[in-house]
């Protein structure tokens, strides 16, 4: 596989060959979960910049740790772990509280767009983590179930599930607080 | 109103607030910001995984008990192999017969006992030496004919197996990117054409009869939406309707999973724009209405929906999940499609209950 040709469709080959060292295959693989790296980090650190900063260091400990990875096709999956434990390490480091939840967020009012909005910000953030990365992974990129399911080791039914359920608390959420769809302003 | 999580005014402004701003992902900009990684990846380049081979190395000399068994398993081996050569039945009438290994499409491949594997572009299987009849489905689509009456036919992928007596089936090893999502599909899929085949996983097990298909993904079950007991009956007719009617590119039948006759008074004013019975956005029913505003019956908004340029020519469609709202007046499944020969996209049809009836509201 080193120095031949890797399918670059091929997920299982690519891992392959990055394993062998091939950064034009770890490249793929960075193209491919970047986002979905990101999304995951924002969905712990509700801070984009920090966001960004953990999917940078997400993929340089996969660089180091690429050979330990045990099977092939939860490439994505593995990833997801390291983005976890990237992220809590950063909030336990800058004791970052997540911004959706800070104090000096306006209490959402009854109709003003921008209330609205930080409402249903703080309803997601309201949600246990497993709920908030779904809602946030799906949302982040309009990533699909099956890739949602990939990274989060789901099958599709089962993120389907517990998206329609997170999708009712913050539904419950914002009825608590008042808000409908009419005060968002979208048909 | 009544149900805001079903509403699509909680997307809209979820993907407004969550999905604002995309990330901007840049493989140059990080390698340089991460020489050290970069220069830790490239060196394990020429070494070989080395966990693996020295936790094996170990095991294997750790008694003399285990290496007197691997001695006695490499003889077995040996001898097995001896045999098999030997053995008379190797047949002369082509290399299928003969020849143990890879074969790549496109080609039809005979096996040793008369059945017949037709291998499109880019499919691969790998045929054993001997034992159990079948072989290693490896990549791409093939259609599989069994010969009757001699045994057990096992087909093994890496995401099951599928066991056949008698009968004739296709199987598509998907492992490809959708043009429209960017994202990674890895699946097989399994179509009868005559007789039945028991497709397994370590997940579950999925009896096939002629003319069903269902997929199966890593680490998942066999999903065949047409046996999906928590999928309304009428709904599940429907996806069959569609996938047939789009696979043939029939238009007139595709169309007639939509309620014409609301989507006519729509057009007219006559109905309210409602997003879950019209599937589209209040923009696209405003194109819908300038398109077609001078039509004069459903039959005729029908009949120039078809004209318009009907439906793009589709390949195979499978169906990995449906999925109902807890109302349980909407649905919405998840579907790959082939587009040609090779290109691949993700879909999300849905269906809603109005009027009395399941009808399709998005493609």
């Amino acid at each position: 596989m080193n120095g031949g040709c890797v399918d670059l469709n091929s997920e299982t080959q690519l891992v392959e060959a990055a394993r062998n060292g091939h950064l034009e295959s770890f490249g793929a693989l960075y193209q491919r979960y970047h986002s979905p790296m990101v999304a995951l980090a924002y969905s712990m650190l509700a801070d984009r910049d920090l966001a960004e900063d953990a999917a940078q260091e997400v993929f340089a400990v996969a660089c180091r740790d690429i050979g330990s990875l045990k099977s092939k096709d939860r490439f994505a999956a593995w990833l997801a772990g390291i983005c976890r434990n990237v992220s809590r390490q950063m909030l336990r480091a800058a004791k970052v509280k997540p911004a959706a939840l800070s104090d000096d967020c306006a209490a959402p009012g009854t109709d003003d767009s921008a209330d609205c909005k930080e409402a249903i910000r703080r309803a997601v953030w309201s949600l246990a983590e497993a709920e908030r990365e779904l809602i946030v992974l799906r949302y982040f990129d309009g990533f699909s179930q099956s890739q949602i399911s990939q990274v989060l080791a789901l099958s599709p039914q089962a993120v389907n599930g517990r998206l329609v359920r997170a999708k009712r608390k913050i539904a419950a959420y914002l009825k608590r607080n008042g808000l409908t769809g009419d005060d968002h302003g979208t048909s | 109103m009544a149900r805001p999580e079903n509403d699509k005014w909680l997307d809209e402004a979820l993907s407004d607030i969550i999905g604002a701003e995309k990330p901007r992902t840049d493989f140059e900009q990080w390698k340089q910001q991460h020489p050290q990684a970069v220069h830790t990846l490239t060196a394990r380049a020429g070494k070989k995984d080395s966990p693996d081979p020295l936790k094996t190395r170990r095991l294997i000399m750790v008694s003399t008990i285990v290496k007197l068994a691997a001695a006695a398993l490499i003889v077995i081996a040996a001898a097995v192999a001896i045999q098999q050569w030997a053995t008379p039945d190797r047949g002369d009438t082509g290399i299928e017969q003969t020849t143990a290994g890879r074969i790549s499409g496109p080609t039809t491949f005979m096996l040793a006992d008369g059945s017949s594997v037709k291998l499109a572009e880019g499919a691969q299987i790998r045929v054993g030496s001997a034992g159990k009849r079948g072989f290693e489905h490896v990549a791409g689509r093939i259609d599989v004919s069994v010969t009757k009456g001699q045994g057990e036919f096992v087909v093994t992928t890496p995401y099951g197996n599928v066991t056949a007596l008698g009968t004739q089936f296709t199987m598509d090893l998907v492992d490809g990117v959708a043009a429209n999502t960017k994202e990674p599909v890895r699946l097989l899929a399994v179509e009868v054409a005559e007789g039945s085949v028991q497709v397994s996983n370590p997940k579950g097990s999925s009896l096939l009869k002629e003319r069903q298909k269902l997929i199966v993904e890593a680490n998942q079950r066999p999903y065949d939406f047409s046996q999906d007991a928590s999928v309304p009956e009428k709904v599940r007719q429907r996806i069959a309707a569609m996938v047939t009617a789009l696979e043939a590119s029939d238009a007139a039948a595709w169309l007639a999973n939509y309620n014409i006759a609301y989507l006519y008074k729509l057009v007219k004013g006559q109905e309210a724009y409602d997003p879950q019975r019209f599937g589209g956005s209040a923009d696209d029913l405003e194109r819908l209405r300038k398109g077609f505003a001078d039509v004069t019956s459903p039959a005729q908004l029908a009949e120039r929906f078809v004209a318009s340029g009907g439906i793009q020519s589709s390949g195979k469609i499978y169906v990995r999940s449906v999925t109902l709202n807890e109302a349980g007046d909407h649905a919405e499944a998840e579907c790959v499609a082939y587009q040609g020969e090779s290109r691949l996209v993700v879909t999300n049809p849905k269906w809603h209950h109005f009027d009395n009836d399941w009808w399709q509201v998005d493609d």
